[in-house]
């Protein structure tokens, strides 16, 4: 039975506080056809199942292994969950193939997800601000405003 | 009900004044007092949505959106949407490109006395840039 809109999004905030400040990704909560859109990191494609779930997540806690998620905003109505969220963590990894820079970073993003009529997260579309993060690397210039 | 009226709002905004380009259609859904909220790494970063509509269409006059998932609750919208245009005048200090670009995101709007009172961006313009050839 589909869960209501509050207890989707109690499922969104266990699973992306779980898989973000631990680095378990939570396969109860997702179906095994859960697709992950987001083209974050470089990915070019999306295949079904846990494991670009487990990649994402786990490309980010190898460059900061001390990650912690803070959810700014929750937005859920009917099969939707939406967070606008931030990501901070000390970047002792390397982020997205660069060295390791010691750097605090913090990251926002914007993720949606449509959740079954088993309770399980089934898609996920995010935006990140991975040019922000580029910036605070010093990889990029600065944006040069309007 | 609320949710609709302002998912209506949202539609206009996207449709009417992005795709159709009717610059009036800012005076009846956007507030005076609007607070545009970028990310940081936002490329562009127009301070009123004025300038921002002025200078998206001198450098992408073709802007299309589409609007593929509307989400309301209370006074919020989320809105997923994705572009397409073609980068045929100057942008951000450089020379047009006449390529053709796309980007997705997932916007929130905060809608007060059925006008667009906050918006918080989300777009991928690390990809933007790598698709003009900046970056």
């Amino acid at each position: 039975m589909a869960l209501s809109a509050v207890e989707n999004n109690e499922v969104c905030l266990t699973f992306f506080h779980t898989a973000w400040n631990t680095g378990v990704v939570l396969d109860d909560l997702l179906a095994s056809d859960a697709i992950d859109h987001s083209f974050v990191g470089g990915k070019t494609k999306s295949e079904p199942g846990s494991e670009s779930f487990k990649q994402i997540v786990g490309m980010f806690r190898y460059a900061m292994p001390d990650i912690q998620i803070t959810i700014l905003d929750a937005i859920f109505a009917e099969d939707k969950v939406v967070h606008r969220w931030s990501l901070t963590g000390t970047d002792t990894g390397g982020v997205m193939g660069m060295p390791a820079s010691g750097k605090s970073l913090t990251f926002t993003g914007t993720t949606t997800v449509r959740m079954n009529d088993e309770g399980k997260i089934t898609e996920r579309w995010a935006n990140v601000d991975e040019l922000g993060l580029l910036q605070q690397l010093g990889v990029v210039p600065p944006p040069p405003g309007a | 009900m609320l949710e609709n009226i302002n998912k209506a709002i949202v539609t206009r905004y996207y449709i009417d004044f992005w795709t159709e380009k009717n610059e009036s259609v800012m005076h009846e859904i956007i507030s005076e007092e609007v607070k545009i909220h970028f990310p940081p790494g936002q490329a562009h970063q127009p301070a009123t949505f004025k300038k921002w509509f002025d200078t998206a269409l001198i450098a992408f006059p073709d802007v299309h959106f589409t609007i593929h998932d509307l989400i309301a609750e209370g006074d919020k919208v989320v809105c997923r949407w994705s572009y397409v245009a073609t980068n045929t005048g100057p942008f951000l200090g450089r020379e047009a490109t006449q390529l053709k670009v796309t980007d997705e995101g997932n916007n929130i709007f905060r809608i007060e006395n059925g006008k667009i009172a906050d918006m918080w961006m989300a777009g991928d313009s690390l990809g933007l840039l790598h698709q003009l050839g900046v970056l």
